[in-house]
């Protein structure tokens, strides 16, 4: 049976539909199965003295008392309406809380990406060009270093040097460049440290494969080489490298931008989950999901204009 | 009639593409009967052959062991019971049946000895303790003619040769009642090709078993097989006697094949 | 092929790592078991020490404890555990992952889409919904990460046994009859192992990391831990002063993560090697080092030119230190369009949303936007402030008489109808108002209000000083009280940006002269790092209420004052004195109260920010203090409250170290909230001294106070820590009512003695000072004799401003912090 065009698109968006419900549903299970009253925490963050009645009502108020699949159900009701439910904290309508953060969240990631690539491509590169060089064994030994050390050490000893000792940042963040250049960088560097290896063993692939010495006998140099036809034929795995690294940058946004205090969702997810306030939690968790799944399929289409054998095949 | 196909048709569909690999295939093996199946690469022999030992499942036709239907085709809904009856029928049949390959060392486990790989002939099939199981295989192993002391080496410590000797063993423990041998010498050097062959024979004497040959190499078939179907392009062009069919072949492609291998013989002889 | 090798460089490095990995796991595994120190063992009187002190080669946490042997017992928690889930996940993936791969059809659909849907989630974010959900705990943190690895090993395991399963060796072996486990376990599995170990040995620093992450976050093992992430989260706030608490078990966890990453590497070279040996025959080696000549020859090309590479790194890196540079120097917050003003800085504000003077009443007057009709004076007398005079008509009847030609800020005037109308409406929605006030009415007549009340109220003169009741604040139409309520204060609420900032503006129409800021901004942290870190950078001008280390930081250094004030403010624990079994017995209570080191805390934990407390009132009241009064627990000794239980037949039957109580291990809950890290180091502390004692103390972590008795009652604890302002207007009969008294509203723990609520009623009627704080003190030695609550550090209120703010006060009663004369040079 032949599909159309139109019929395989159809056909993925279907699976991706389905992936979609199965988020929703685990993070809704998650969330079902938190220990945490819903009724009795929404009182004490209020510090309101609830009577039973209360707590009934509240409980009725709040949905909880019902069953799991009519919970559910209305849960996602609200979701397709855009409404993800009130905080337990204080009330306020989560969608909008996370919809004011999400921005920072996605520019803190896109700037800590850019720094990534714009370090790692070339310092990658230069490994693969003089492997086994005293270069690449001093490379080699320092992105094991930063790949070891935890995203929020890098990011405290950042914070200390680069506020405290020398000043040259302020702690409480400006929501500027110069604000978002700690958090990026305190992101950036263990992801760098990866992605330099990672672009040194693709690069080596490149230069061992059969075209790289066809360019040589023709007397192209070394450095054109490099950058005209590996780092061409680099992208296509770049692209694959910066879907995997997006799921690292989102994860490792969550501590950092709760020690910087950039107003991210990850900050947001912080303060909820001192809370206990698993509404929100459930609610960043599906977003955070949605924001990957989206680039990852932005990713995969975009494939299609880097690499023309993906084309061909349609 | 041990084995009998009747109006086998496969076809392979992938969405876009559709392949015919076998069309209205009428094939039928008897006991104690060598039966051969020639033709190019290509033609469908080996994916007839899988469904006989059931890798594959027909798209349509019928599968008869001893005279009880074992296919599970492709377009025909069947109850649970008539299901359940085929499938206890097809167990039966696999009991019944073994086949060897064309790369014998990569049918064995890399991590497994030899040995152990002639033992999963029949750790399956029978129940018995590991000392029987073990005379069993050395058995084999002198049938096949083997030293004993091969049982402890590897697949990739022997020749190929030998490696599909110890394939044999494996697949004549069980003491099957159909053999299906889909191109064992291909792979093999010449001479080791004719060893095969002489061992083949004598297996299939000493332990009475019907034999379903596959092969593109005409020479070994007829020296084998007591009939022949020749197929292309996933259909039966002729089939009936060896002798009849080598000395007096009526289908043109057949006459084409065989003319093909003569000529090259011919001029080799001189 | 030859059957004996000799061995690799490859399988050389492998053997070295791999007894390094094994010795490093063995020690993890063992060290903690069997040394023979206590990581846990506080002492108050050796904090922070720096590493080389004698004894202590790594130096001491805040709490005293050892930090080379806090870091090694760790490495049970954050190794081990590592380890044991990754096992877990290894396995169950694995398993999961072949099914499907073998199985095909329905099943592998399934098990592919939940793979996907799990994968949907950037790891950590999932692992921190899990545990961020189900709560701290060890098994929670567990459960967490298994969820989030799993799927990499199903999907490896699921795409080799695909591949897998269509290689000749499965067919024959089908073909033999094997069923579908014999194939799964003899001819799949040992050929996914080699892959799926890789995996698991590089996985295995990853979770590391990951579990050090959710720690950090507060969501790992319960206190007391020593796991290494829990550890980099607890000296955050000592960064400054003792950066070897933070930075032992950060190398601690760099180390772990580069031995087992190293052993993964390494473990893949080696097998990839040995696959690829026959296959290849060297493609890796470059084409010019094939030959010994040109190799050599190559690597010295290669070292001349590597120097290029060194240089473009130091270029890069010079780049961005310029970058960096140029970016240099925080700027100062921008003043209110021209004109002065002052940002204060707290970790205590906006817990509430509204601004309401009726309900959020503490903090209108603190803000600068309310007054009341009296003030207290820094000795906690009243004097007249927006009223003239308080004259006592008679026992049940009160008059307050206004002053002239004040108006709110809005301009209207403050008349005694426009008071009546104020204060109806607070009695009306403030039941701690109405509890300490029994108005019967309020009339109104020019300038002066007369109110009656139903039970004689002693200490109404003292209620007048009292924003709960009296915050003077304009009612009328359209008048939005949670944003933008009206006062008669310096001070105009501009806008309160919820969870953040509230933004005031000078009262144009100020009634008394002129207020010399032009605008002040509180501002809420959520983190006292960050704001200690914003007052050292000049971001704020000052902290209301520094942390210790805060404290620690500013105190007497150049650039920075301190204000500070003696207040009744009385840390305190309260004892569950009615549905706790260990509660109820005298001895306990007594024991639990000689492990409390009082000393240690106030000069310690918070930095010498409060006083050790042994009375009920502190000293800052004339009925406090410990004089004339007959101590019971008057020293923090171990031993005598060991010695306590011992002599009440509480002893340790079965050898563990715990007590027994009526057959059971002597078991006890405290509960607090961790905003107050000062709360949580007591916690931490009396964990270790309890345990010396021979009592268990369990800490229950929670992250908002428990306001009201069914949910203190409900949240199943023996003990909770609270701080409260004792006597804000130096009058007792406040807090005995809220707290000693039989069912009162604060009384959470049950407390009862008829005694007490005897005397209460006295002192509801006496109207003679020198007699009210005569029956305070009788009341304070039964307290001090029931030890129902005990009351262990006295605080001051303390404000840290940097040089050249001017004006900015602390008050006994805590009410008053902005005034009218507030500047900045």
């Amino acid at each position: 049976m032949k599909r159309s065009r139109g019929g395989r698109i159809a056909w993925r968006l279907c699976g991706a539909l389905v992936v979609i419900l199965g988020v929703t549903f685990l993070t809704f299970l998650l969330a079902y199965l938190s220990p945490a009253d819903a009724a009795i925490s929404w009182f004490a963050d209020r510090g309101i003295y609830p009577s039973e009645e209360e707590l009934i009502a509240k409980r009725a108020e709040l949905g909880v008392d019902r069953p799991f699949f009519e919970q559910y159900l209305s849960w996602m009701w609200g979701l397709c309406h855009g409404d993800l439910g009130e905080s337990l904290r204080n009330g306020a309508p989560v969608a909008d809380t996370l919809m004011e953060a999400l921005p920072f969240t996605l520019a803190l990631t896109a700037v800590s990406l850019v720094m990534t690539l714009v370090v790692s491509i070339p310092l990658g590169l230069l490994c693969a060009r003089y492997r086994d060089s005293a270069y690449d064994q001093f490379m080699r030994f320092i992105t094991y270093l930063f790949n070891a050390l935890p995203n929020f050490f890098i990011a405290l000893l950042m914070l200390y040097l680069l506020c405290v000792r020398l000043g040259w940042f302020s702690v409480i963040p400006t929501y500027d460049f110069k604000g978002i250049f700690m958090p990026s960088v305190a992101l950036a560097l263990p992801l760098s440290a990866w992605y330099i290896r990672q672009v040194r063993a693709l690069a080596l692939g490149q230069i061992n494969a059969g075209y790289v010495s066809g360019l040589r006998a023709r007397g192209v140099s070394e450095t054109r080489i490099l950058v005209k036809h590996v780092l061409r034929n680099l992208a296509v795995p770049l692209l694959t490298l910066v879907g995997i690294s997006l799921g690292s940058l989102l994860g490792g946004a969550v501590i950092v931008e709760n020690i910087f205090g950039w107003p991210g969702v990850g900050g947001v997810s912080v303060l909820a989950i001192g809370h206990r306030d698993y509404i929100v939690i459930q609610a960043y968790a599906l977003l955070m999901a949605i924001v990957f799944l989206i680039v990852n399929a932005l990713v995969d289409f975009s494939y299609r204009f880097i690499d023309p054998r993906v084309r061909k095949r349609g | 009639m041990l084995l009998e196909l009747t109006d086998i048709n496969k076809t392979f569909d992938s969405g876009e593409v559709q392949v015919k690999a076998v069309q209205h295939l009428n094939l039928s093996i008897g006991e104690f009967e060598s039966v051969g199946l020639i033709g190019e690469s290509g033609s469908g022999k080996t994916t007839v052959a899988n469904m006989v030992i059931g890798l594959e499942r027909p798209t349509s036709g019928s599968i008869c062991y001893k005279g009880a239907e074992i296919a599970l085709p492709q377009d025909v809904e069947l109850s649970k019971a008539q299901l359940k009856e085929r499938q206890a029928r097809a167990a039966e049949f696999r009991r019944d049946v073994q086949m060897v390959f064309q790369h014998p060392a990569e049918t064995f486990s890399e991590r497994m000895t030899l040995g152990a790989g002639i033992e999963e002939g029949v750790i399956y099939r029978k129940q018995m303790t590991a000392d029987e199981r073990r005379k069993l295989m050395y058995e084999a192993l002198e049938m096949v003619r083997l030293p004993a002391s091969y049982a402890k080496k590897y697949a990739w410590e022997v020749s190929g040769g030998e490696c599909q000797r110890a394939a044999f063993a494996r697949a004549i423990i069980s003491r099957p009642k159909l053999l299906l041998c889909d191109e064992p010498t291909s792979a093999l050097d010449v001479t080791v090709q004719a060893q095969i062959i002489e061992l083949l024979i004598q297996l299939s004497h000493e332990l009475r078993m019907s034999c379903l040959f596959i092969s593109h190499d005409l020479a070994l078939v007829r020296g084998l097989c007591s009939r022949v179907y020749v197929m292309k392009d996933g259909v039966v062009v002729e089939q009936g006697e060896t002798k009849q069919l080598f000395e007096h072949p009526q289908d043109p492609y057949t006459v084409e094949l065989l003319s093909s291998v003569l000529d090259f013989r011919k001029k080799t002889e001189r | 092929m030859a059957s004996r090798r000799t061995r690799t460089k490859e399988e050389r490095h492998f053997i070295v790592i791999a007894a390094v990995t094994l010795l490093f796991i063995l020690a993890a595994a063992i060290v903690p078991v069997v040394m023979p120190f206590d990581p846990n063992f506080t002492d108050l009187t050796k904090s922070q020490l720096p590493p080389g002190t004698e004894g202590y080669p790594l130096g001491t946490d805040k709490l005293g404890r050892d930090v080379l042997i806090r870091t090694l017992a760790g490495a049970q928690e954050s190794v081990l555990i590592a380890l044991a889930v990754v096992a877990i996940v290894l396995v169950l993936g694995t398993a999961v992952g072949m099914i499907g791969g073998y199985y095909g059809g329905p099943v592998d659909a399934v098990v592919s889409k939940v793979v996907t849907v799990f994968q949907a989630f950037p790891s950590f974010v999932l692992a921190v919904a899990i545990a961020g959900i189900l709560g701290q705990g060890v098994i929670n943190m567990i459960l967490a990460i298994a969820f989030v690895y799993w799927t990499t090993f199903a999907r490896l395991a699921r795409s080799l046994t695909i591949t897998l399963k269509e290689s000749g060796s499965v067919r024959a072996a089908w073909v033999c009859g094997a069923s579908p486990f014999a194939i799964l376990t003899k001819y799949i599995l040992p050929n996914v192992s080699a892959e799926l170990i890789i995996t698991a040995a590089l996985s295995i620093g990853e979770v590391i990391l990951t579990m050090a992450g959710l720690s950090f976050l507060g969501l790992g093992p319960a206190r007391p831990t020593n796991e290494w992430g829990a550890m980099m989260s607890d000296a955050r706030s000592d960064m400054l002063t003792a950066p070897w608490c933070m930075a032992a078990p950060g190398v601690a966890l760099f180390i772990s993560v580069v031995i087992f990453n190293l052993f993964g590497d390494i473990l893949r070279d080696m097998l990839d090697r040995r696959g690829s040996m026959m296959v290849e025959g060297g493609t890796n080696k470059a084409k010019s080092s094939r030959t010994r000549k040109g190799r050599r020859r190559s690597m010295k090309e290669g070292k001349r030119k590597g120097l290029v590479g060194v240089v473009a790194t130091l270029a890069l890196t010079c780049a961005l230190a310029f970058c960096l540079a140029g970016c240099s120097g925080g700027d100062k917050p921008s003043s209110a369009e021209g004109g002065s003003s002052l940002t204060i800085g707290s970790t205590a504000y906006f817990e509430e949303e509204s601004l309401d003077p009726a309900l959020t009443w503490w903090s209108a007057t603190s803000y600068g936007f309310c007054e009341t009709p009296m003030k207290l004076s820094d000795d906690s007398e009243p004097e007249p402030w927006l009223a003239e005079s308080v004259a006592n008509v008679d026992d049940y009847t009160w008059t307050i008489t206004m002053k002239e030609g004040i108006t709110f800020s809005n301009g209207e005037p403050v008349t005694g109808e426009a008071v009546k109308a104020c204060l109806e409406r607070t009695f009306e929605l403030n039941q701690r108002a109405r509890e300490n006030l029994d108005v019967e009415s309020i009339e109104a007549d020019g300038q002066v209000v007369t109110i009656k009340t139903r039970e004689a109220a002693p200490d109404f003169e003292s209620l007048v000083t009292n924003p709960m009741l009296f915050n003077i604040y304009y009612v009328g139409e359209g008048v939005d009280y949670v944003k933008a309520p009206i006062g008669t204060g310096p001070f105009v609420v501009k806008e309160l940006i919820p969870g953040g900032t509230l933004t005031l503006v000078k009262n144009e129409n100020y009634w008394d002269g002129d207020v010399a800021l032009d605008q002040v901004t509180f501002k809420k942290f959520d983190d006292d790092d960050a704001m200690n870190l914003a007052l050292m950078n000049g971001e704020i001008d000052a902290i209301e209420g520094p942390s210790a280390a805060g404290y620690a930081q500013f105190n007497g250094k150049d650039g920075f004052q301190t204000i500070y004030s003696e207040t009744s403010r009385v840390d305190f624990l309260r004892l569950n004195m009615e549905t706790s079994e260990v509660m109820k017995n005298p001895a306990v209570r007594t024991a639990v109260a000689f492990c409390v080191d009082r000393e240690g805390y106030s000069n310690v934990i918070t930095g010498g920010m409060q006083e050790a407390n042994w009375g009920v009132y502190s000293e800052a009241v004339a009925y406090g203090g410990t004089e004339g009064f007959n101590l019971t627990v008057d020293e923090f000794s171990v031993e005598k409250a060991a010695q306590v239980l011992e002599d009440a037949g509480i002893v340790d039957t079965d050898g563990d170290g715990i007590r027994e109580l009526d057959g059971k291990p002597l078991t006890v809950t405290i509960t607090t909230c961790s905003d107050y890290p000062q709360f949580v180091y007591l916690c931490d502390d009396l964990q270790s001294k309890m345990a010396q004692a021979g009592m268990k103390l369990n800490v229950q972590l929670l992250d908002y106070w428990l306001l009201d008795k069914e949910t203190w009652m409900n949240s199943g604890t023996d003990i909770s820590i609270d701080s409260y302002l004792m006597a804000p207007t130096g009058d007792p009969q406040y807090f005995v009512g809220l707290c000693f008294v039989s069912n009162s509203s604060d009384n959470f723990g049950g407390y009862s003695n008829p005694q007490v609520d005897a005397l209460f009623n006295d002192l509801k009627n006496e109207f003679d000072l020198d007699a009210r704080g005569d029956i305070a003190r009788q009341i304070s030695q039964i307290e001090l004799d029931d030890c129902a609550f005990i009351f262990f550090s006295a605080a001051k209120t303390t404000i840290i401003a940097r040089d050249g703010v001017n004006g900015l006060v602390t008050s006994p009663s805590e009410f008053y912090v902005v005034t009218p004369t507030t500047s900045v040079a």
